[in-house]
């Protein structure tokens, strides 16, 4: 990372924030900049997974082809990999995060994850708050961002 | 703490030890771990803000890509949508 300008080096991100990078501007431009600015990604495998299902499924519905689907789920699930690394937790950093109340199959992943490696999430769940994680949402990441010239 | 899709790789303390020359040339980030199971660390080679920059334009064109084939549909999502989904 350039001259320690953020106050993390590494990022947890959950599974809207995924969907976000494949959908949508806000969420991508972000990626962009943390991806400039050399801080490490990684993600838990049911959010990645999880990312991915939520965006056949909006497509689908959306009236797109399963062929087309499966056409953009492939080259999706490539890029999402090369912006992200994908880790599994321990399971004496399950354990903790379900004592502080995360659900196994939701949120409980990337909160052991991010517990294990001692890094914040990005998120916008509010399950995520009051539960002795460091969190950002992407607003106040780019914000924050913006506040030292890297927007 | 293991990986589950091989994208990050383990490596045994004295694998990472005898071989860090060509991890460092590699480039890839590494999961050193105590005889092969007990995690002790991510290794994080650090890119060159050029390397992160060509990275990035890269992964935009694909994203470019993506956009045109939802475009030819007539496909579009609004970041009020993307902001609710992600309000969990």
């Amino acid at each position: 990372m350039d001259g320690g300008s953020l106050p993390f080096e590494a990022l947890a991100l959950d599974g809207s924030f995924l969907q976000g990078v494949l959908l949508g501007r806000t969420r991508r431009v972000l990626a962009g900049r943390l991806t400039r600015e050399g801080v490490f990604l990684l993600t838990a495998p049911l959010q990645f997974a999880t990312a991915l299902n939520s965006v056949r499924l909006r497509l689908l519905d959306r009236g797109l082809g399963t062929s087309e689907v499966a056409a953009f789920l492939t080259e999706g699930e490539d890029l999402l990999a090369e912006l992200c690394t994908v880790i599994e937790p321990g399971r004496g950093a399950m354990m903790e995060a379900r004592n502080r109340g995360f659900k196994p199959g939701k949120d409980a992943e990337l909160a052991a994850l991010a517990l294990e490696l001692g890094v914040p999430v990005l998120t916008s769940d509010g399950d995520f708050w009051g539960r002795g994680l460091a969190t950002w949402t992407p607003e106040n990441l780019a914000s924050y961002l913006e506040s030292k010239g890297l927007g | 703490m293991k990986t589950s899709t091989e994208r990050l790789k383990p490596v045994t303390v004295a694998e990472f030890r005898q071989h860090l020359k060509r991890y460092l040339e590699l480039g890839e980030p590494l999961l050193v771990a105590r005889r092969g199971k007990e995690p002790l660390g991510i290794f994080i080679p650090l890119r060159s803000r050029a390397e992160r920059e060509r990275a990035w334009k890269r992964m935009e064109e694909r994203l470019a890509a993506l956009d045109r084939l939802l475009a030819e549909h007539g496909i579009r999502f609004s970041e009020e949508e993307l902001d609710e989904l992600a309000e969990g």
